[in-house]
C-alpha cells in the first residue's frame, strides 16, 4: 500500500480525479487515500494519458506552456 | 440574496442543468451561449414550468458575458463533441479556442466564482480552463468522477440487484478510458466487493467487464442517440458539485483538481487557504 499523495505518486501539475471535500471555500481539501500496487499502476498510467494528452494541447497553443 | 449560476453553454447538459438547477431553487440562472435564441428559448421554457413546479427563481438566456457579471457559480459546457472522422487533436483544437474565450470571458465577469468545468477531453480543458483564466485552482474543478462513479454503481447495482443507495465506490485518475475504479474500496450492502467475489457471489471476469463498460459508458450512449451524447447524467453530476459549494455541505466527491508535484497535503493546504 501506500498513499496517494506522497510525492512517489507521478501526478505532478495537471488536473485529474481525486477524492476531494467540496464546500464554501471550493475545493477545501484532498482526501488521502491508501493504493494497492495495482492501483497506483493504473493511476499512474491514468495520469500518463492526461499529461501525454496535454502535451498534445500544448503543441496546438503554445501559450499553455 | 439569491446566488446566481451561470450556465456557460445552452446545449443538452446546459438545458439540462437550467432544469435541476430551478427544481432545486439552487439560485438565478443565467444560461450563455453564443446562439443567444437556443439560450433565451430555453431559459423562457423552463420559467414557464414555474407555475407548474411551483419553484420560485428567475432564469434568463444572454450571449452577453456582461449578463454573467459577479457569479457565485459558472457551469461550463461549451465546446463540440467528438464527431465520426475527427482526431482527438481536432476535437482538442476547437475546444481549446473555445475554452479560451470562455476563459477570458469569466475572468472579467466572474472572477470570484466557483467553475465546473464539463467540456472534453475534461482533464485537459480543465487545466486550459485554469491557465487561460488565471482564477485560482481551488476555484476551478472538473467534473467527470461523480459521472463516472454513478455510471459504475448503477451498473454493479444492475448485475447484483441490489438498489443504488446501498453500493458505495468511486473511480479515480483522468475522465474516460483510463479511469481507475476503486474496487478496495467498493462496498456493497455494507460488505466489501471482493467478499463477494471470494463467495463466488460475482465473477472477476464480470466485474472487469462492468469497469471496462463504465470506462466506454459516454460513447455506449452516443452510439444509441446517434446524434449527441450523454446529458442527463453528465447534468446531474454538475449540479451535486454546484450544491455542495453554494450549501457548504462539505461533501466528498470525487473530481478533477490541481495535484502538485511532491505533493503531501500540507503543501496542498497551504496552496488553497
Amino acid at each position: 500500500m501506500c498513499s496517494l499523495f506522497n510525492g512517489e505518486y507521478g501526478a505532478k501539475n495537471l488536473y485529474a480525479g481525486v477524492p476531494v471535500i467540496i464546500g464554501a471555500g471550493g475545493v477545501e481539501k484532498i482526501i488521502e487515500l491508501n493504493l494497492s500496487d495495482d492501483e497506483k499502476e493504473k493511476f499512474d498510467n491514468s495520469i500518463k494519458s492526461v499529461n501525454d494528452l496535454f502535451e498534445a494541447a500544448k503543441n496546438i497553443d503554445p501559450s499553455l506552456t | 440574496m439569491r446566488k446566481k449560476i451561470t450556465l456557460i453553454g445552452a446545449g443538452q447538459i446546459g438545458g439540462t442543468l437550467a432544469h435541476l438547477i430551478a427544481l432545486k431553487e439552487l439560485g438565478d440562472v443565467v444560461l450563455f451561449d453564443v446562439a443567444a435564441g437556443v439560450a433565451k428559448g430555453k431559459a423562457l421554457d423552463i420559467a414557464q414550468s414555474s407555475p407548474v413546479n411551483g419553484f420560485n427563481i428567475n432564469l434568463s438566456g444572454t450571449d452577453n458575458y456582461e449578463d454573467t457579471k459577479d457569479s457565485d457559480v459558472i457551469i461550463i459546457t461549451a465546446g463540440v463533441p467528438r464527431k465520426p472522422g475527427m482526431t482527438r487533436d481536432d476535437l482538442l483544437g476547437i475546444n481549446l479556442k473555445i475554452i479560451k474565450q470562455v476563459g477570458e470571458g469569466i475572468k472579467k465577469s466572474s472572477p470570484n466564482a466557483f467553475i465546473i468545468c464539463i467540456t472534453n477531453p475534461l482533464d485537459v480543458i480543465v487545466m486550459a480552463l485554469q491557465r487561460y483564466s488565471g482564477l485560482p485552482k481551488n476555484k476551478i474543478v472538473g467534473m467527470a468522477g461523480i459521472l463516472d462513479s454513478s455510471r459504475f454503481i448503477y451498473f454493479l447495482s444492475q448485475e447484483l440487484n441490489v438498489p443504488v443507495k446501498q453500493i458505495k465506490s468511486f473511480v479515480l485518475g483522468g475522465h474516460g478510458d483510463s479511469m481507475v475504479a476503486m474496487i478496495g474500496l467498493t462496498e456493497v450492502a455494507g460488505k466489501p466487493i471482493n467478499s463477494l467475489i471470494k463467495e463466488g457471489k460475482l465473477s472477476k471476469e464480470r466485474l472487469n467487464e462492468i469497469v471496462d463498460r463504465t470506462k466506454k459508458g459516454g460513447a455506449e450512449i452516443v452510439k444509441h442517440l446517434g446524434t449527441g451524447s450523454a446529458f442527463y447524467a453528465p447534468a446531474a453530476s454538475g449540479v451535486e458539485m454546484a450544491e455542495s459549494y453554494l450549501k457548504d455541505l462539505k461533501k466528498q466527491l470525487p473530481c478533477a483538481v490541481y495535484l502538485m508535484e511532491n505533493m503531501g497535503q500540507k503543501i496542498y493546504m497551504q496552496e488553497f487557504q
